[in-house]
């Protein structure tokens, strides 16, 4: 703690130790307008009781940290935005759930920006800036089709979007559909990567295509090459 | 059409994803040709499968089409709200998002089973203490002036008005709230006696960073430097959070960036 250690003396680390979870936020948030040391005090004990599951957080993912951006860093910037955000505490929700979404979507975070800035370094790499050359950037093969496809699957896209949003009623119907109906992953293969039973993938699967095919019907789609063409779908 | 019990529900998944072996692909082929229900659920899922987006939100060019980091843990956190419908139907079709559900599901599984009394005691990193340090020396964490201060009497003010004139609100919001636009979110305008002015209309947004921020319907500045106050009423504990408005729009903490509160700017 980088503070004295005069709040010590108030506040009794083995007092504080028995506090509950939401006793302890309650002290800490308590403090940390008129004692400092005390709401770090506080903070050390929520930390030391969630360390091991921020550091699990961030640790058990599969993505593979740069050199300049550790998981031990990922985790004191999670460890920070807890500090900053147990004003946030909603106290319905359990302290280690709460703690857990700040470490995961820290995670997240970095993995986008990592990906990100790795993307930048690769174009980087080939431009040389003396060269008069077309750079390999500008001789790249558009990922873009041509507009007038662009026009057909931007109007197929809209379709399938409004689709999903009225048929996904929640998470688990997103991941079934994504990795189940389209994306060709077993349900054994889900249940681990989701923590979800196997009956309930072929259930909700089962469920997702009365739904899909009811919203075929009350948008007048008779057939795949209607949902294709997108024009003609009527709004229910 | 073949009778609603003999669907091969589970089979015809199997098979569009290439998993049954040839006899039993066969049985399923079958169906199809002789059940149009079946039939047109294969060319839909067909479609879907081509649908599919391999974009990832790590990639500079595409990362604006894909739901901001809050907007997946909402997804994730809540439950069937409208407002997530978006997002729902953007993660049944991207490979990138639906891998950042993964990893929200991960933590709630570690969650389930967790108890901290069976793990060693962990220790704040010194680098989280240079950035809370830092943090508290910046005006963020500074208490706030005494004008934008909201007391217990006027908080007590406000949850009274919210109980007490919940149907002209909800009025007031509907009369000002495109109803086809679910961004929308009112934000009342009362002076310091608590008295009611009026409700102004908010859009919930992505920035340029995919940050869930509230901005102003109407653009206007006329409220820029103007603290609002989020009041949370969750299981009878009432509190508030208090933010700036700047360049006409609100930007959250990021553990607050779902919309669930009601919202307040006091006038003098």
């Amino acid at each position: 703690m980088p503070n004295g250690q005069g709040a010590e003396a108030e506040l009794d680390r083995g007092g504080l130790d028995n506090l509950s979870d939401e006793e302890l936020v309650d002290l800490f948030l308590a403090r940390s307008t008129s004692d400092r040391s005390g709401a770090h005090l506080c903070f050390e004990i929520v930390i030391a009781r969630y360390h091991w599951l921020i550091s699990h957080v961030v640790r058990s993912s599969r993505f593979k940290f740069p050199a300049w951006d550790s998981a031990d860093d990922v985790i004191a910037r999670a460890v920070f935005k807890v500090y900053r955000g147990l004003v946030q505490w909603r106290r319905q929700g359990k302290l280690s759930s709460f703690i857990a979404r700040i470490a995961s979507s820290e995670m997240i975070d970095t993995i986008r920006r990592v990906g990100r800035d790795k993307s930048w370094d690769q174009y980087a790499a080939a431009v040389d800036p003396d060269s008069d050359a077309p750079s390999a950037v500008d001789l790249a093969r558009s990922r873009e089709p041509s507009p007038e496809a662009q026009l057909v699957s931007n109007e197929q896209r809209e379709i399938v979007d409004r689709l999903l949003a009225d048929v996904c009623k929640d998470w688990k119907d997103s991941v079934i559909v994504n990795e189940y109906i389209i994306g060709n992953q077993n349900a054994k293969e889900i249940c681990a990567k989701y923590e979800m039973s196997e009956d309930l993938v072929y259930q909700r699967a089962r469920r997702l295509k009365v739904r899909l095919l009811k919203w075929l019907e009350e948008h007048g789609i008779t057939s795949a090459d209607a949902l294709l063409g997108a024009g003609g779908v009527k709004r229910a | 059409m073949a009778k609603k019990a003999a669907h091969p529900d589970r089979q015809l998944f199997d098979y569009l994803s290439g998993m049954l072996d040839a006899p039993a692909a066969r049985e399923v082929e079958e169906h199809l040709a002789a059940c149009d229900e079946c039939g047109l659920a294969a060319k839909l899922v067909r479609v879907l499968k081509s649908a599919r987006r391999f974009e990832s939100s790590t990639t500079p060019e595409f990362e604006n089409e894909h739901p901001a980091a809050s907007q997946i843990a909402a997804l994730f956190y809540g439950k069937a709200a409208r407002t997530q419908a978006e997002a729902a139907a953007h993660v049944a079709t991207c490979r990138s998002c639906v891998e950042e559900i993964a990893q929200y599901a991960r933590a709630e599984a570690a969650v389930s089973t967790y108890n901290p009394a069976e793990h060693a005691r962990g220790e704040v990193p010194a680098a989280a203490w240079e950035m809370i340090s830092e943090w508290e020396e910046s005006s963020f964490a500074k208490p706030k002036p005494a004008s934008e201060l909201i007391g217990q009497e006027l908080l007590a003010k406000l949850f009274n008005l919210l109980s007490e004139r919940k149907d002209w609100l909800r009025e007031a919001r509907r009369s000002i709230a495109d109803p086809t636009n679910e961004k929308g979110v009112a934000v009342i305008v009362v002076d310091r006696s608590g008295q009611l002015r009026r409700v102004e209309m908010f859009e919930k947004v992505a920035d340029a960073n995919g940050a869930i921020v509230l901005r102003h319907a109407e653009k206007s500045d006329r409220f820029d430097e103007k603290t609002v106050h989020a009041l949370h009423d969750a299981a009878g504990r009432q509190r508030v959070a208090s933010y700036r408005v700047q360049y006409d729009s609100i930007r959250f903490e990021e553990a607050s960036s779902e919309v669930t509160a009601d919202y307040f700017i006091i006038e003098d």
